[in-house]
């Protein structure tokens, strides 16, 4: 090395202010995830447990076939920005899987929502999922109904619906905030099977006490997964179970540190 | 292509925002607060997006005669005069909020008041004791409803304390316990996202 040549200087991440614990828990979760999504790669699928809400939907569907009654479908009030974004996106996912049932069994299928920004994707997975089914000319534009980025104008339209159409499957896959015991309630009265699924801990005490089966906290985000049966996929939320074990696993050992004055992994926690 | 193109502008844009929250990287910031603009921008479009979907179904039910036209019909009336008295007044004037006032907020109060209604009648089957976890929800819900109000303390003093233990330990664990899972969750939905295996919100799934 000559004279004039300079050192690169200690590498400095810029960490933003109070996020580096996060970005570390983030790190290994991701990692672990990862690992799991290279392992089912190379034909170690992992086992997950059954998610009877999910299954229920095809019963909710068929029940709907049968009756010659509506299914409605709505993945609630979110949109696709902030913290509504990650459950709307799996509404749609599980939609997907739901227009397809729907379409190969001839039910009339009637979607709603309140953010007119997920419209044309709304649109678009019921007529891929028509197109997958093999009936693409029984798609009807109309059965995708925007009604109002207002909560209780979106709620009296839902309502509505599920009364004047008969709807015979409710199936709620997404956001919702106080609207659901509303449109749960609503749908009871109409007599329809009820599949709830938020993962807004406010509301879902109010689908378990509405509904005939509800997806609780994370089974929202393992649904689409779930529908999908991809073996990567299932690793994914096998992946999702390993990280918790880890995550309790550090609370256990933080309490039992703390316990007995030491603040290690409390510390960790707030830088 | 029809679904690599958005799964790479997702991918990308996943990437920007997730730099944007852990990094104090001046380029990276600003480019994502670009995007942040942009997706205001096109959520007003949206709601363009959105009338005309609105319009479209309830003038064919008009057009086509099918039942509960009328209420289509006012529907639409409706839409328009907010439409033109807010375009041409602006949402400020006095018509406006005149409208607003004794339209909007009156219906969004009686909807929301029939949240109290349901509550009960939801709660009446959710609470019948007819298993050992309906039971256990009822013995709690009646503690914590006595705990919080007037009455309970008449019953017995103890009650409001353990309402507020209920609330407290096993309400605030179980709920940490739900938050947690929702944050794996999400980090889970993101990873498939950003790897392109969760791909049925673009119409691939099922």
């Amino acid at each position: 090395m000559t004279p004039d040549m300079q050192y690169p200087g200690e590498l400095v991440i810029p960490f933003a202010k109070g996020v580096t614990h996060s970005f570390i828990i983030l790190a290994i979760s991701s990692v672990l995830m990862i690992v799991l999504l290279y392992m089912a790669r190379k034909g170690r699928v992992p086992k997950i447990r059954k998610l009877p809400a999910i299954d229920a939907i095809d019963e909710a569907i068929g029940r709907a076939t049968e009756m010659g009654r509506p299914v409605h479908y709505t993945p609630g009030i979110g949109d696709f920005y902030g913290y509504d974004a990650p459950m709307t996106i799996a509404g749609i996912s599980v939609l997907g899987y739901a227009a397809k049932r729907v379409a190969e069994y001839n039910t009339p299928l009637i979607v709603t929502f309140a953010a007119p920004e997920v419209e044309p994707v709304m649109t678009d997975v019921v007529k891929q999922a028509y197109l997958a089914a093999g009936k693409p000319e029984r798609f009807d534009p109309d059965s995708i109904r925007f009604i109002s980025t207002r909560q209780f104008a979106y709620t009296a339209g839902v309502v509505g619906i599920l009364h004047r159409e008969q709807v015979a499957a409710n199936l709620m896959i997404g956001y919702f905030a106080g609207e659901s015991m509303i449109i749960a309630e609503a749908g009871y009265l109409a007599g329809a099977i009820q599949v709830g699924a938020t993962a807004n801990t406010y509301q879902i005490p109010f689908f378990v006490v509405a509904c005939d089966y509800v997806l609780i906290s994370e089974e929202l985000y393992a649904a689409g997964a779930y529908l999908s049966k991809d073996p990567i996929q299932l690793a994914a939320i096998a992946g999702q179970d390993w990280v918790r074990l880890v995550a309790a696993a550090f609370m256990i050992a933080g309490c039992l540190l703390a316990t007995f004055g030491i603040p290690w992994i409390a510390d960790f926690f707030k830088m | 292509m029809k679904l690599k193109v958005p799964l790479a502008i997702t991918i990308i844009l996943v990437l920007l925002e997730v730099a944007d929250y852990y990094f104090a990287v001046p380029v990276i910031n600003t480019v994502a607060a670009n995007f942040t603009v942009a997706t205001l921008v096109m959520s007003a479009i949206a709601v363009g997006i959105g009338i005309i979907s609105l319009g479209r179904i309830h003038v064919s039910r008009i057009v086509k005669r099918k039942p509960h036209s009328l209420e289509s019909a006012i529907m639409l009336i409706t839409l328009a005069a907010f439409i033109v008295v807010g375009a041409v007044l602006g949402s400020g004037d006095p018509n406006y909020v005149y409208m607003f006032q004794n339209i909007i907020v009156p219906l969004d109060s009686a909807m929301f008041s029939l949240a109290g209604f349901f509550m009960a009648s939801a709660a009446y089957r959710a609470f019948r004791a007819r298993s050992r976890e309906a039971s256990i929800l009822l013995v709690a819900a009646v503690l914590v409803m006595l705990g919080q109000a007037p009455i309970g303390e008449v019953f017995w003093s103890g009650i409001p304390r353990i309402s507020q233990w209920i609330l407290d330990v096993p309400n605030t664990g179980g709920v940490r316990a739900l938050i947690m899972g929702i944050a794996i969750g999400m980090v889970s939905l993101t990873i498939r996202m950003l790897m392109g295996h969760e791909k049925g919100y673009l119409g691939a799934g099922g």
